[in-house]
């Protein structure tokens, strides 16, 4: 099976492919496909998967969104960690919040950054996830709850927030989430099966076996007598017939 | 007569996951599940233990129609909503692997928008 990839910008190309297809290669190792195939003049991916369940359709799903993570400045080393079980990956654009100005544009990233990288630092330290910023895009990728934080929090910074304020939110999340934590989650389930039982079954005892007798005595009507199996298929005994040998009355 | 092929829809966002399995023309729809018929609160009915349940009984209900390889579509909300997966997604295509389905072929079909309708919230985004 070929699976069409996004596009990658013409600058990390040469990431994704790394020193003489290094790159390509545990990428292609780690996600249990077959090849990797990087047009290097264009940018297009493709990979190659083998036969179905010689790989894991979860990492299938997954592909694109490594792809993208490096396309959009992830170094190769972190985005293979997102093939891991419970670690998500979402995309920002920025170009949502300021449009399209370039300067605009700045402004933004560098308050998402921060001097020295500050700020994304905290909120790659507080959340658990790394982030990475390029051109109008923020990439993240962390586990759920860490990434809905690190999520609201760029969303935050690129409405106009202020660094404090985003800070304290997500100090104040955190602490609510070690506190919920220490508690063990449960989760209520629907014990009744909504789809199948429609109630009026449970009203009327015997209705289920009496529908059941009706619609085998109705397939056994429709048995072709030519074919062997389906009559030897219809004799059998079904677990609620028996055959007694007294006479009729 | 055991290696039918059923075309399954997910749809995944951070409320719910519905999934339907249709046939491959898509117009015949062969089974039906969402993560909301599987837990009582609102807020888990996107998760992935939701998800799990949901793909374990549509698996159940694509066995017992003799469908077993399966061709998965995927999608977000898309359009001007949230354009990734919920976590339910994942969790719903490794249940489903887990109860011996074999997928073939895997695509993503998140509606892209190419410009239209502005996104919800106002000028000054949602405020909670």
């Amino acid at each position: 099976m070929r699976q069409v990839l996004p596009r990658i910008p013409r600058d990390r190309i040469a990431v994704l492919i790394g020193a003489k297809g290094a790159t390509l290669k545990s990428l292609a190792e780690a996600s249990g496909a077959l090849a990797l195939h990087v047009d290097s003049e264009s940018g297009d991916v493709e990979v190659e998967w083998g036969e179905p369940g010689t790989y894991d359709p979860v990492r299938a799903l997954k592909m694109p969104d490594v792809v993208k993570a490096i396309g959009r400045g992830m170094s190769p080393k972190v985005a293979l960690t997102l093939f891991d079980d419970g670690c998500y990956f979402e995309m920002v654009d920025l170009r949502d919040h300021v449009g399209k100005r370039a300067k605009q544009m700045q402004r933004i990233r560098s308050r998402i950054i921060g001097s020295q990288g500050k700020i994304r630092q905290r909120i790659e330290h507080i959340t658990g996830s790394s982030i990475t910023i390029y051109k109008s895009t923020v990439v993240i990728i962390a586990e759920e709850e860490g990434l809905a934080l690190a999520r609201q929090a760029v969303d935050m910074l690129a409405g106009g927030a202020e660094h404090g304020s985003v800070m304290s939110f997500l100090e104040r999340a955190t602490k609510r989430n070690r506190i919920e934590r220490r508690q063990l989650g449960s989760i209520e389930v629907r014990d009744h099966d909504v789809t199948e039982s429609t109630g009026f079954e449970s009203l009327v005892p015997g209705l289920d076996q009496a529908r059941e007798r009706r619609n085998r005595r109705f397939r056994a009507a429709q048995v072709d007598p030519e074919d062997d199996e389906a009559v030897e298929a219809m004799m059998g005994l079904a677990d609620d017939e028996s055959i007694s040998w007294d006479e009729e009355e | 007569m055991s290696d039918r092929r059923a075309v399954v829809h997910i749809f995944s966002s951070y409320n719910n996951v519905l999934m339907t399995a249709t046939d491959l023309t898509g117009a015949e729809t062969i089974a039906t599940c969402s993560g909301g018929q599987m837990v009582k609160a609102g807020s888990d009915s996107g998760g992935q233990f939701a998800a799990t349940r949901a793909a374990e009984k549509l698996a159940d209900a694509l066995r017992e129609k003799d469908f077993s390889q399966l061709i998965i579509k995927y999608r977000a909300p898309g359009g001007n909503k949230a354009n990734t997966t919920g976590p339910g997604a994942q969790a719903a295509i490794r249940a489903l692997t887990r109860a011996g389905m074999t997928i073939t072929r895997i695509e993503d079909v998140t509606p892209i928008a190419h410009d239209g309708t502005k996104k919800k919230g106002g000028r000054r985004g949602r405020r909670v």
